[in-house]
């Protein structure tokens, strides 16, 4: 194998390796996240230009669904990982995947793909892929995904987390344009420190966009409102909320029970608030003035 | 009450549930997928319950359970048990 090259997502090393002599094509949310040179490697990738055939007594483990079509398939093989991963525009098979959680290595089989400029490439980490090998991380390390956008007001970190359509990427917006830097406007990697602290990172999305990291002080649940409101979420209920936007693919008990763990560290670090949210820039000073220095 | 107290019996393999503070959080596998949207609280009894819960149990053997942990009289406790277990019950079928 070959070193290609690693990526680096939330502080953790990806080291690529490739048998194959067909260029690797990375997609371009991935430019700031990809480096040439080596170090040590937290996970390992495998690249192949084949396809593996799922073994006859595999079992499958979880399905995603996208209305009547399915996205991915996990499977189970004596104990292995084996992911199906279909092309979200076609729904044919984009990738075989095993994952070797003793090794802590990804083999990732697909099929060279042409390009536009009729280049034969193959393209190991198409959507969904990425964000799978990033999910499996998750359930292994300190970190939890969450669908959220997240500013940095001058060395204060603040998520605006919720599903589609209650304002997160207008939240920080608003913030830009106050000064404050957009991590990202939509997902997150919460990342718990070894001191404790916490960290919020973006990943690569389908767009260009550097590799930023801030520090976690604040989280925040935004609702639509006619008014501003704050209401401080304490015990259970502040645990179960938050957890409830964060990225869980497919039931299993022990990554269920760690992302448990994960969030209640972050949460006992940074304060959870259910937030009434009119859109403009008055918001910025009523959080502001609402929050524990 | 017997048949609700088996039915929550069978049907816990359907929840994990985790303590956090003073409280159990019992959450719903929806679609193969922990769904913290739709959880359910327990204070320590209700949760000593939901953990010691067996499918022997009826209302009886339940109270004396809960009276030989928490020294409580068993007639006092019985309405509260049956309301409890109710609600619990009704909070497994519609999740």
């Amino acid at each position: 194998m070959n070193f290609i090259g690693r990526i680096k997502l939330a502080d953790f090393n990806f080291g690529m390796f490739s048998k194959s002599e067909l260029p690797i094509l990375l997609e371009e949310g991935f430019e700031h996240f990809f480096h040439k040179n080596q170090t040590t490697n937290d996970r390992i990738i495998n690249i192949h230009d084949f396809l593996i055939d799922l073994p006859n007594n595999a079992k499958l483990l979880y399905e995603a669904k996208q209305e009547k079509d399915v996205l991915w398939k996990v499977y189970e093989v004596d104990g292995a990982i084996i992911m199906e991963v279909f092309n979200p525009v076609t729904f044919e098979i984009q990738q075989r995947a095993t994952y070797s959680s003793n090794k802590k290595t990804w083999d990732i089989y697909c099929l060279p793909v042409i390009t536009g400029e009729n280049e034969t490439v193959i393209n190991p980490l198409a959507y969904p892929m990425a964000p799978l090998v990033w999910y499996y991380l998750s359930t292994e390390e300190d970190i939890i995904m969450i669908h959220a956008s997240g500013i940095d007001d001058h060395g204060i970190g603040r998520i605006f987390s919720g599903f589609s359509g209650v304002g997160k990427s207008t939240l920080a917006t608003i913030w830009n344009k106050q000064g404050s830097q957009i991590i990202n406007d939509d997902r997150l990697i919460l990342r718990v420190m070894e001191n404790g602290d916490v960290t919020m990172y973006n990943t690569p999305m389908p767009y260009s966009d550097s590799s930023k990291a801030t520090s976690l002080n604040y989280i925040y649940l935004p609702f639509h409102s006619k008014e501003n409101s704050f209401k401080a979420l304490s015990g259970a209920q502040r645990l179960a909320k938050t957890l409830s936007f964060c990225i869980q693919h497919g039931y299993n008990e022990k990554a269920i029970l760690h992302h448990i763990n994960v969030m209640e560290r972050i949460i006992n670090k940074c304060p959870v608030a259910s937030l009434g949210v009119y859109p403009d820039s008055e918001i910025c000073g009523f959080i502001r003035s609402h929050e524990i220095q | 009450m017997k048949a609700i107290i088996t039915a929550i019996y069978q049907e816990k393999n359907h929840f994990v549930y985790r303590q956090t503070g003073d409280e159990l959080l019992l959450i719903p596998l929806k679609d193969n997928v922990a769904d913290f949207n739709q959880y359910l609280t327990l204070n320590e009894v209700a949760a000593f319950i939901w953990e010691n819960l067996d499918s022997t149990d009826d209302l009886m053997s339940l109270s004396s359970k809960v009276c030989m942990e928490f020294d409580a009289n068993e007639a006092d406790i019985q309405g509260d048990i049956k309301s409890y277990l109710n609600e619990l019950h009704h909070f497994m079928l519609i999740k």
